[in-house]
């Protein structure tokens, strides 16, 4: 069975988890504080040479053929409960105790994350954002936004591969100068044609793209950017207390999203050198990949869901930055209202105008 | 992980009172408008003046309804934060971007003439 870890307070053998705020490990009972590096010795095993990609063992002879593919379980230290998670399952909470578990083998060998991010925001700035992500939007069914339905926001470090990358760009266009000027008896039309050549260099760094088939891309996507300057090397304490995840989509899969970005940016970029014409099209364009580099990373994410009238809202907070984004229900009867008595009372306010001043 | 709301139970009569109120208040602005351009019509109708009221109303009513159009989808695009990335411009390096051939090359030229037609023309 793979090997589970629960970061003990050496003082009161309590619970600790990586407090935001502090930047460090706190005991949930006695408050005690310790440095992250202080208590890593255990990490000391996922960088020993264990290639072993064994999944720890399945649960048998509860279930049916095939209802346990991609279910392991765990034996929480604390209370010995069964703690049961999927195959990409890193770090997690016991439900019986609430003990925060870090399953070692999901970071050992070539699983190993590079880096972290650790949180920078707690709970309480989560829910102070979804409270002023509800504010302000007329068009919001009122029922939606009573604050009692949020009861539970879950904090996770979600798996990225991390793209640096070097690139050759070369573009042409066709642009067009066009000059008009008349006399006595003619206009006249001159248009003169240019062929345009751009080629330069981009380098781009820290392109973060998530790796893992549990989080919806575009939501990974709405709460960037990261700050990679902040990253740091990874140790399993930083997990303790949050949830976690290790990747199942291989990079080359990712590399494919990230390449789609990076030319994208390449294409407005030298685009934008291009200045001074009537008109502009590319007839051309090339982006080469000098070199390109992969790392492996666990981002900070609060995530949370709410079901309202049969759908699921899907809200998350970056865990750095705090930015909040969330899609939100329309209340049709308010949109009509408003369309319709907007459009009434604007047009009668011009109509008594127009009948006043012509 | 899904929370259930505590919804406030919404009877169907609830929602039938909103969609009421959305009708009255709709009906009572159409009235005065109504109002407004019966009375515009049969005041300027006496005074003689040809003001063509339909199409006034046509032009206001078409400038109104753009103008709320977009106010609403400025209202309803608030509701929408979940959005696709599709560049990646805060990645670039510092200095990270330059130019080592920029050619603007001129190729040829056209020029177009017309005639403007004058009344003395003819």
């Amino acid at each position: 069975m793979a090997t589970i870890n629960e970061y003990k307070c050496p003082n009161c053998n309590g619970a600790l988890v990586f407090d935001s705020t502090l930047q460090k490990l706190k005991c949930t009972f006695c408050d005690s504080v310790f440095d992250v590096d202080a208590l890593s010795s255990g990490d000391s095993v996922l960088g020993a040479g264990n290639n072993s990609d064994t999944p720890p063992q399945n649960v048998q002879n509860t279930w049916a053929d095939g209802e346990t593919e991609g279910l392991f379980t765990y034996v929480c230290k604390s209370c010995g409960g069964e703690i049961i998670g999927d195959e990409t399952t890193a770090a997690m909470s016991c439900p019986y105790c609430g003990n925060p578990v870090v399953i070692m083998g999901a970071f050992t060998g070539k699983l190993k994350p590079d880096y972290v991010i650790p949180f920078k925001t707690t709970k309480e700035q989560a829910v102070h954002a979804l409270e002023n992500h509800l504010k302000g939007k007329i068009l919001l069914p009122k029922v939606f936004a009573s604050q009692n339905r949020i009861s539970e926001i879950k904090g996770v470090y979600v798996p990225f591969w991390v793209f640096d990358a070097d690139t050759l760009g070369e573009y042409a266009y066709r642009g067009t100068k066009v000059r008009r000027w008349q006399d006595r008896y003619y206009e006249y039309k001159e248009t003169s044609y240019y062929d345009i050549y751009r080629e330069g260099y981009m380098n781009v760094r820290s392109i973060p793209i998530d790796c893992s088939e549990k989080f919806d891309d575009t939501l990974m996507e709405s709460i960037e950017p990261f700050d990679f300057s902040s990253a740091v090397d990874f140790k399993t304490a930083y997990l303790a207390g949050y949830f976690a995840d290790k990747f199942n989509v291989e990079w080359k899969t990712s590399w494919e999203r990230a390449g789609r970005r990076i030319a994208n940016t390449a294409d407005v970029r030298f685009r934008n050198t291009v200045s001074g014409y009537s008109t502009v099209k590319q007839s051309n364009g090339d982006l080469y990949v000098l070199s390109k580099e992969a790392k492996y990373a666990l981002f900070p994410v609060w995530l949370m869901s709410t079901t309202w009238n049969g759908n699921v809202y899907t809200f998350a907070m970056n865990g750095q930055t705090g930015k909040f984004v969330g899609d939100l229900p329309l209340d049709k009867g308010k949109y009509a209202l408003w369309l319709l008595g907007l459009g009434f009372g604007i047009a009668l306010l011009l109509f008594l105008l127009s009948l006043l001043i012509f | 992980m899904k929370l259930y709301l505590k919804n406030k139970s919404k009877s169907k009569n609830g929602s039938k009172t909103k969609y009421a109120l959305v009708f009255v208040c709709v009906s009572l602005l159409l009235s005065a408008a109504l109002s407004v351009v019966a009375l515009a019509s049969s005041y300027y109708g006496n005074a003689g003046r040809d003001t063509n009221i339909p199409l006034r109303l046509f032009v206001c009513l078409a400038i109104g309804f753009t103008v709320s159009l977009v106010v609403t989808s400025v209202m309803k695009g608030k509701l929408r934060t979940v959005r696709k990335n599709d560049y990646a411009n805060y990645y670039i390096e510092p200095d990270g971007f330059s130019l080592t051939v920029c050619d603007d090359v001129f190729r040829y030229k056209e020029t177009e003439k017309r005639r403007i037609q004058r009344s003395d023309d003819d």
